[in-house]
């Protein structure tokens, strides 16, 4: 089948000794960074991204495979000794993980995240390898007016599905979309909301948006909130291993979790959240010991666990297939594209197949050097989460402050950083995703473009957005995600104004 | 919605009370802030040249929906926030977070200080010095008291990061006035 031919092409590039050792160092540092705590996958990429800048095309996306997928594992290694969700999604890994720490089980709790990470990464890309050149292929029937709609969808659904306030996604969104509006106008070459200012003319950068809202914000809000006590790490204790029970009792979870991760993952449905808190309830309903949930069940980290890489994977489908990110991190691995002129989509898959599946090689061979490594590497981190955190955050800072240097050259830029920061902070004190912004910072532009191009096919005329069938059928699931949890509210208020509520 | 009682305001323990006064209302000036940028981002746009051969779409389009959305949803935020109250910083529950505890401004204050001593340093003072600035201050003001230590750690990394990004990697960084040692 082509796709496997493909593929063994793919392996050819990624097994060169260079390239296992920029996948080796980008395994590694993607776990350190993503270890550390308060910082999640999105923001370890953004923070990587200045390293991967010298490098050739396929080097630099080979490295940054092995960022990506060692962000995960590193994020989970943390979440289990440290109950302190780097991202959302891992947020179900510290709920059972941190549970089994505390009891002593820790070793067994990094243990069933790493295997099942394995299983469902590789598993996940297996589905990868076939899936993409389908979707590719479908891909080359889209047109702009179908750009379109997808982007209006992925902004959707990634304001609406996450978090408990649709207004306050809504309002990340718009926010990221008026970053999004300052830079040169791509169809008619004027600046616009620029100030006068000329290092504005390169617009506001996903890098610097995700940077500020993720490093620069967070530091601000936990140097302001700052528990003063120190936090306890748990201590490695326990066999390393995992018991035959241990065995029976994560299989399946592994494989429920990589068949709901990867599909909704590569659904514009707004990243790893969704799947893991699904795999979360499903083990919970399904488990033979449901009485040890809450309190350390290996199935809600095996489980979730699993989810949550294999959505990793699948959110590379959309973005390789489609140029389409449905998630932060996926929006910052496409403005790495950018960086090289590449753009990401069917053209790609065509124009440079050793790249993609050069990439795409190098994630099987960044899972197993991740198993490989992590589990006896798994002292060395415990010793990272220790760092006092004035170092720590101090640290970050200096690392968003090379980040927006490297990206801009310009206090401009700094500035600019900062003010993000600030709002970072802002949304962290009234609970408004982050997310949303960074999705709509860098897909604002691109949806402008493809909304005003097609128009410019249809001569002016609007109703093809509503005419051409696939592209109304997006539009149509687009509206639903918006009206339907309307709706869910407001048959939720009449009911509980029915009943008594039961407190 | 789709997912409430696993959402992480949910999974906090119930007892958070409700705020009252300046944490609840605070939020009224986000939104307030919303519709002021709507209408700036609105009243710019009449700036934007229109020529009227090119393309049937015009450059002023968007930026007229993204403040005019602005506008309307700094209104329906406005709305919500009157209508249902939230617990500030639910959401980042984590082990480093003391989310009951208020604000504490000195280490804003610290900490601007510190970034805009990075800022006003990086190009006359180099990357280096720059970053032993921030670091030094900014470790300072979270707590660490070691003020010397701070700074000979900053200065370390700032040359680490130097050395790996700007010379090894070829990433443009200021050397300033540390340029000298290194070329």
């Amino acid at each position: 089948m082509e796709s496997l031919s493909s593929l063994i092409d793919g392996f050819s590039v990624a097994l060169t000794p260079q390239n296992l050792l920029w996948a080796l160092l980008g395994v590694f540092l993607g776990t350190l960074v993503g270890v550390l705590p308060g910082i999640g996958p999105a923001l370890t990429v953004a923070l990587l991204l200045p390293v991967t800048y010298s490098l050739d095309p396929i080097p630099a996306f080979i490295m940054f495979a092995g960022i990506y997928y060692g962000g995960m594992y590193g994020g989970s290694t943390t979440s289990i000794l440290l109950n302190t969700p780097g991202e959302s999604a891992s947020i179900i890994t510290a709920l059972e993980g941190n549970k089994m720490a505390l009891k002593g089980r820790g070793a067994t709790a990094l243990a069933t995240a790493a295997i099942g990470s394995f299983v469902a990464g590789t598993l996940a890309t297996i589905a990868l390898t076939f899936v993409a050149p389908v979707m590719a292929d479908i891909a080359l029937k889209f047109g702009p007016t179908e750009y379109v709609a997808l982007m209006v969808l992925a902004f959707t659904t990634v304001s609406t599905l996450l978090g408990s306030s649709m207004v306050r996604g809504l309002v990340s969104l718009f926010f990221g979309l008026a970053l999004g509006l300052v830079g040169i106008d791509a169809l008619t070459g004027q600046p616009r909301f620029t100030f006068g200012n000329p290092h504005l003319l390169n617009g506001i950068d996903v890098v610097t948006v995700a940077v500020g809202l993720f490093a620069v914000g967070e530091t601000l809000w936990v140097a302001s909130h700052l528990r003063k006590e120190k936090s306890e790490v748990q201590e490695i204790s326990g066999s390393k291993w995992m018991t035959r029970e241990d065995w029976r009792r994560s299989w399946k979870p592994w494989l429920r979790g990589t068949a709901l991760g990867f599909p909704i993952g590569s659904l514009p449905a707004g990243g790893a959240e969704i799947p893991t808190f699904l795999s979360y309830s499903i083990e919970k309903r399904l488990t033979k010991h449901p009485e040890e949930f809450g309190k350390g069940a290996i199935e809600g980290v095996a489980g979730p666990e699993a989810a949550n890489n294999a959505s990793a994977a699948g959110v590379l489908v959309p973005l390789l297939t489609l140029g389409l990110p449905t998630s932060a991190t996926a929006a910052i691995i496409l403005a790495a594209f950018q960086r090289y002129n590449l753009n990401p989509g069917p053209q790609l898959f065509d124009r440079n197949p050793d790249l993609v599946w050069g990439l795409i090689a190098s994630l099987y061979i960044g899972n197993l050097m991740l198993l490989v490594l992590n589990l006896p590497l798994v002292g060395v981190w415990v010793k990272l989460l220790s760092i006092p955190r004035p170092w720590l955050y101090s640290g970050i800072l200096v690392f968003a402050g090379l980040g927006s240097w490297a990206q801009n050259q310009s206090v401009t830029g700094l500035v600019v950083l900062y003010v993000i920061g600030v709002v970072g902070f802002l949304m962290r004190r009234f609970n408004i995703p982050v997310g949303p912004a960074v999705v709509a910072v860098i897909l604002g532009p691109q949806a402008e473009v493809q909304f005003r191009r097609a128009l410019q096919i249809s001569q002016g005329d609007y109703s093809v957005f509503v005419t051409r069938p696939i592209a109304a059928s997006i539009f149509t699931v687009a509206l639903l995600t918006l009206i339907l949890p309307i709706i869910w509210d407001l048959y939720k208020s009449r009911r509980a104004s029915t009943t008594q509520p039961a407190t | 919605m789709v997912m409430d009682d696993l959402t992480p305001e949910a999974l906090r323990e119930p007892e958070e009370a409700i705020p009252t006064g300046w944490s609840r209302w605070s939020e009224i000036l986000v939104a307030l802030a919303l519709i002021v940028i709507g209408v700036v981002i609105l009243i710019q746009t009449q700036d934007i040249r229109v020529i009227r051969s090119m393309s049937q779409v015009s450059p002023r389009a968007i930026p007229n929906l993204v403040g005019a959305g602005l506008i309307v949803l700094g209104i329906w935020y406005t709305i919500d926030i009157i209508r249902n109250p939230q617990v500030a910083g639910a959401g980042e529950d984590a082990e480093d977070v003391d989310v009951d505890a208020p604000t504490d401004w000195k280490v804003l204050v610290g900490l601007a200080i510190a970034l805009g001593a990075f800022a006003l340093l990086m190009q006359p003072a180099g990357f280096i010095i720059a970053s032993g600035a921030l670091f030094a201050i900014s470790s300072t003001t979270m707590g660490s008291h070691k003020v010397l230590l701070n700074a000979v750690i900053g200065i370390a990394m700032g040359a680490i990061i130097y050395l790996v990004f700007d010379i090894w990697l070829g990433v443009r960084l200021p050397g300033g006035i540390t340029e000298s040692l290194f070329s």
